[in-house]
């Protein structure tokens, strides 16, 4: 436990600059929300930036593990030294930069409550579906985050992997696996084998003051979601176990 | 199990070079070992293979007995000639980090070498010049209770006046009952009355391993008079 919370501290050292840029911009924000209430005048347009703020954060998590990656390819014989498992130095990475994205969403929830109480009243009849959606978004931006996390990880791993090989093409070619593997994913999620694989245990969410159509998902979709993680994890850890050089 | 580096026709071949071209030799237990070769003669990529932290394009390396790789780091602490630690710790945090990460590390054996080392405990590795940085590497590395120890290049970067010393220093941190240490050099001479055998490589193939006490004895003469003959 030792040997991973020291990794743990380390991945937030590498990173924290960017982790407190962030907090910031999250005041700055806020304090464009509180100027848009002023001009806006009693509108619910006041609460956009704070909205695109919160949608920005599913890039969050890929976004620190791919700048903690960079930081580590600076000098990859150390991380590569470390005699621990692959898989627990990209644990370590991962949940720093959970940890990172949790903390930075409550400072934005907490901003939104203070500049909601003065002008609850815009949006008193939405509150409880509001609150509501918090609920459904909150995770699922979590889930995505984690997603494209490891897709960012098996990348970095590809090209560490093929830099030694190809050189300066390797951009390239990890750039055209992204492509290729987003089309296949988005050809293959059109598909009858991927309805059939993932359109079962149906669950609906309705929220009839902010949307007219429910949202709907599947228990399906959620292990398809979760299988492609974990292969996507167990590939970039065998990559940095065997076959990236330091 | 054999308690040797064993490298068997080894060849290393990046993109637009052969590194190391059928390498094959035997590292044992309980000598300190100096590798020696001009620019680019393969002494950096031999370490790394040693290490595990570079794979053979063919041939095979083994220590103790099982292939080298990643895991390897568990037996070889090894330093590289770039000299890099994380930017964000202190020297003593750098200590503290790697005592976390690795179960043979002495901490007070490092804070005993960091005093010879004349490191401030407090100083930011970001801060440190590039001869401390050196130094703290030496620290990192000699800390460590492996087996092997593998030091790229550990006097680059060092001031001339106290090169000696600090030498003389890691030698005695190096216990040759239970460990080895290879090292790279371009100062061979600095190096030569301390070191049993030297490893010596041109343009990526092994020329000679030797005991250096039998290089005296068969040709009488130093490293550095052997490789001015030898690299003509």
């Amino acid at each position: 436990m030792r040997q991973w919370s020291a990794l743990f501290i380390k991945d937030f050292k590498l990173t924290r600059t960017v982790f407190f840029i962030g907090l910031v911009m999250n005041v700055l924000i806020a304090m464009l929300t509180l100027y848009m209430g002023r001009v806006a005048d009693d509108s619910l347009l006041m609460f956009v930036p704070l909205a695109i703020a919160v949608a920005i954060h599913v890039v969050y998590v890929p976004l620190i593990v791919f700048i903690d990656l960079k930081s580590e390819g600076n000098h990859l014989h150390l991380w590569l030294n470390n005699p621990q498992p692959a898989y627990k130095l990209l644990l370590s990475k991962i949940a720093n930069g959970l940890m990172m994205m949790v903390i930075s969403l409550t400072m934005l929830y907490a901003l939104s409550r203070l500049l909601i109480e003065p002008n609850f009243s815009l949006i008193e009849p939405y509150w409880t579906d509001t609150w509501r959606m918090g609920w459904f978004i909150f995770p699922h931006m979590i889930w995505i985050s984690i997603e494209l996390c490891t897709w960012v990880m098996v990348l970095w791993a590809i090209y560490q992997y093929l830099k030694l090989k190809i050189g300066r093409w390797s951009w390239a070619v990890v750039a055209g696996a992204a492509v290729l593997s987003e089309g296949l994913n988005a050809l293959f999620k059109t598909s009858d084998p991927y309805r059939y694989v993932t359109e079962w245990g149906g669950i609906t969410y309705q929220f009839p003051t902010i949307l007219s159509e429910p949202i709907q998902t599947f228990a399906g979709g959620y292990i398809y979601d979760f299988i492609i993680i974990i292969g996507l994890f167990i590939l970039t850890a065998w990559l940095v176990d065997n076959k990236v050089e330091g | 199990m054999s308690d040797v580096i064993r490298m068997t026709n080894v060849t290393k071949k990046y993109i637009k070079q052969t590194a190391l071209k059928d390498i094959s030799l035997t590292v044992p237990i309980g000598k300190i070992i100096g590798v020696v070769g001009g620019n680019g003669s393969g002494k950096s990529t031999l370490l790394k293979l040693m290490s595990g932290l570079s794979l053979p394009t063919s041939g095979s390396v083994t220590v103790n007995g099982e292939k080298a790789n990643r895991k390897t780091g568990k037996v070889v602490s090894y330093s590289s000639e770039l000299s890099s630690f994380y930017p964000i710790f202190t020297v003593r945090e750098a200590m503290r980090f790697q005592a976390s990460q690795f179960v043979d590390f002495n901490l007070a054996k490092a804070e005993e070498i960091m005093k010879l080392m004349r490191l401030d405990p407090h100083m930011k590795v970001k801060a440190l010049s590039k001869g401390n940085r050196g130094r703290l590497q030496i620290v990192l590395t000699l800390a460590r209770e492996a087996p092997y120890i593998l030091m790229d290049e550990p006097l680059s970067g060092l001031d001339p006046m106290v090169r000696e010393s600090i030498v003389k220093g890691m030698i005695s941190y190096v216990d040759l009952k239970s460990q080895t240490l290879i090292m790279t050099s371009h100062e061979v001479a600095e190096i030569e009355t301390l070191i049993d055998s030297f490893i010596a490589l041109k343009d990526g193939s092994l020329l000679k391993m030797a005991d250096v006490e039998e290089l005296h004895e068969t040709e009488a003469l130093r490293i550095a008079d052997w490789m001015k003959k030898a690299y003509i």
